[in-house]
């Protein structure tokens, strides 16, 4: 290798080894700030992340608050055995995925179709002024939704009137065990679908205008457009968001479930989120709860996964 | 491009039943807001039976007389008012703090922690552990356990660690050659240049601590400690039970002549530092989301 064959090579090699140490160890002098920088947020970290997580092996315990983690007696399986006995896992199971299903089949197209929608504005003030009322009501509270949700769906409500301006008689829909999962699904659309279009009214405007001008060369009309060019291109988009949603719909929100809750819902609305609350939070049988904190986990990385194999065979997914 | 080729008959009618599909839904969207601050203003009775729509009815300052008077509202407003501003500055904080480090190329653990943050995104924490943790730091019924809890949100560590690695390295440079610390470059140098980041993440904080709900709920025991969410839902629940008994025929006394009222005033008044907030925040939510969206 070494073309300089005045020079021996013996003396050469112990500087050749003891540089980059040299130099590694002043830039650890130099950045030695990072590493204090770095401490509060790794105690953070370990403190709000890593032992709650830990926290899981409570689920093979018969967890006693008096004794604590370290001493409460270590039982196996045992929960999840009951677990798999007991009526009320399966109904907050099915009322679980009833919801996670319904909340992706209509959930996840509607800012899709509203972004659609709104990039065929013209007008730009007009396109501004949607925005932002479309917008406003993902900065609302779940409580304030409830509550706006609760004037809506009164019995005097507009929705009543309206009901009974076509003849029907008037329920107290918040109460009906029917509606509860229609509910549920709006008010998600009522929030969250205006501000999802953001993200593919953003995808959209990185479309390569020269594609338009070409599909209309060709003839394409307004429809076409839209249908052969901009819905391709924010597929890979959507579909990204489309695992992310899955992720995260087995714990589908405390709060989006519980303000809606009423004693005469239970039946249909009590999902996991608000089960594990109240069993365990309340009543205090912790281990049980944390055995369906760790199945539902389970059950949301195995969805991602499968959804994910099937997005890889057609040549997408995230890993 | 309408130079190109002239929009079609068929397509010109499509772009106005657009406009106007997309107006009706707008307009669905605001009716309840609406509806509820015209019924802030009623009378009670009209209000009851339905006559409000977007203008009070009977106009009437009762619903807002209540907010004015009632102490515990007051208290929870502002310990919500509390949570924001002190969460809001302690998270930027921690967060930059945090975000600096790992936005450098030459900090060595810069990976590994990344890594850590990216999992605890992805896996959420389960519940009861999550409780019974916080539980044994000793943190129950105490309001700042609500911020403690929220210094970090992975998300929006991301969003920042991102933005600082887009700044230019010059600056810095150059002050690690005059003998600055990285403290000080943060400080001094990134954090001045880092003003559009920093008010998105601040909507995005503050929205999160006025919008807190299971936290409080789950941590806090004290009435006077709750903040104005935990608040609202009371009086939700309250009226709600109330409805039943007027459903059940039971006689409808002068408690609940003006419930409807009340609870609407109340439902406003605790969303209105959003909604006084939110026409000037625009711009900052729509560049946060697609910051979020570059390496989410």
């Amino acid at each position: 290798m070494s073309t300089n064959v005045g020079t021996p090579t013996v003396p050469l090699q112990p500087v050749r080894t003891r540089r980059p140490r040299k130099r590694r160890s002043t830039t650890m002098r130099k950045h030695r700030m990072l590493y204090f920088m770095v401490i509060p947020g790794l105690v953070w970290f370990i403190m709000f992340r890593a032992i709650p997580m830990g926290g899981i092996l409570i689920a093979f315990q018969d967890y006693n608050i008096f004794r604590g983690f370290l001493e409460s007696e270590w039982v196996g399986l045992k929960h999840f055995r009951y677990l798999f006995q007991y009526q009320d896992f399966y109904r907050v199971f099915y009322n679980s995925m009833i919801i996670a299903i319904q909340e992706i089949l209509i959930g996840f197209p509607a800012p899709i179709i509203l972004a659609l929608a709104l990039n065929e504005v013209r007008r730009s003030a007009v396109k501004r002024s949607l925005q932002t009322v479309l917008y406003l009501p993902y900065f609302f509270s779940w409580v304030m939704i409830a509550a706006l949700f609760f004037q809506i769906f009164s019995m005097n409500g507009i929705v009543n009137q309206i009901i009974s301006a076509f003849g029907g008689d008037r329920v107290l829909l918040v109460q009906r065990e029917w509606f509860f999962r229609p509910m549920i699904i709006i008010s998600g659309l009522y929030r969250n679908s205006g501000y999802g279009t953001i993200i593919y009214l953003a995808a959209i405007a990185g479309i390569d205008p020269q594609l338009y001008e070409a599909a209309m060369i060709d003839g394409a009309n307004r429809f076409q457009r839209i249908l052969l060019i901009t819905v391709p291109s924010i597929l890979p988009t959507a579909l990204v968001l489309l695992l992310l949603r899955i992720g995260g719909l087995m714990n589908f929100g405390f709060d989006r479930i519980y303000n809606f809750l009423t004693p005469m819902t239970f039946g249909v609305g009590d999902v996991f989120d608000t089960y594990v609350f109240r069993v365990g939070l309340t009543e205090g049988q912790y281990s049980l709860t944390t055995a369906i904190g760790l199945f539902q986990g389970f059950v949301a990385f195995g969805m991602v996964w499968v959804v994910n194999q099937m997005m890889r065979r057609q040549g997408g997914g995230l890993w | 491009m309408s130079t190109l080729q002239r929009d079609s008959r068929t397509e010109r009618a499509f772009l106005l039943m657009n406009e106007i599909m997309l107006g009706l839904i707008a307009l669905v969207m605001l009716y309840p807001l609406v509806h509820t601050l015209a019924v802030s203003f009623s009378a009670g009775p009209a209000a009851e039976a339905g006559r409000v729509y977007i203008w009070p009815v009977g106009f009437q300052t009762t619903g807002w007389r209540f907010v004015v008077q009632d102490r515990m509202l007051h208290r929870a407003f502002l310990n919500s008012v509390y949570i924001s501003v002190v969460g809001v500055a302690g998270s930027l904080a921690f967060t930059a703090l945090f975000a600096y480090p790992l936005s450098r190329s030459y900090f060595t653990p810069r990976k590994a922690i990344s890594l850590i943050v990216v999992i605890s995104l992805v896996i959420r924490y389960p519940l009861i552990p999550y409780f019974l943790s916080i539980r044994s730091y000793g943190l129950m019924n105490n309001i700042n356990v609500l911020i403690y809890t929220h210094l970090v949100i992975e998300f929006n560590l991301i969003i920042m660690r991102t933005f600082f690695q887009g700044l230019p390295d010059e600056l810095e440079e150059a002050a690690l050659m005059e003998g600055a610390n990285h403290f000080h470059i943060l400080t001094r140098i990134v954090l001045p240049l880092s003003k559009p980041v920093l008010a998105t993440l601040a909507l995005f904080f503050a929205v999160q601590y006025w919008n807190m709900f299971l936290h409080p709920l789950m941590f806090l025991r004290d009435a006077d400690l709750m903040p104005i969410q935990i608040r609202l839902r009371q009086f939700i629940a309250q009226s709600a039970a109330l409805q039943e008994t007027v459903e059940a025929g039971v006689g409808r006394g002068s408690a609940q002549l003006n419930r409807r009222t009340i609870e609407a005033a109340v439902t406003i008044f605790a969303t209105l530092p959003i909604l006084m907030l939110y026409p000037f925040l625009q711009r900052h939510f729509v560049k946060g989301a697609l910051l979020g969206s570059v390496k989410g």
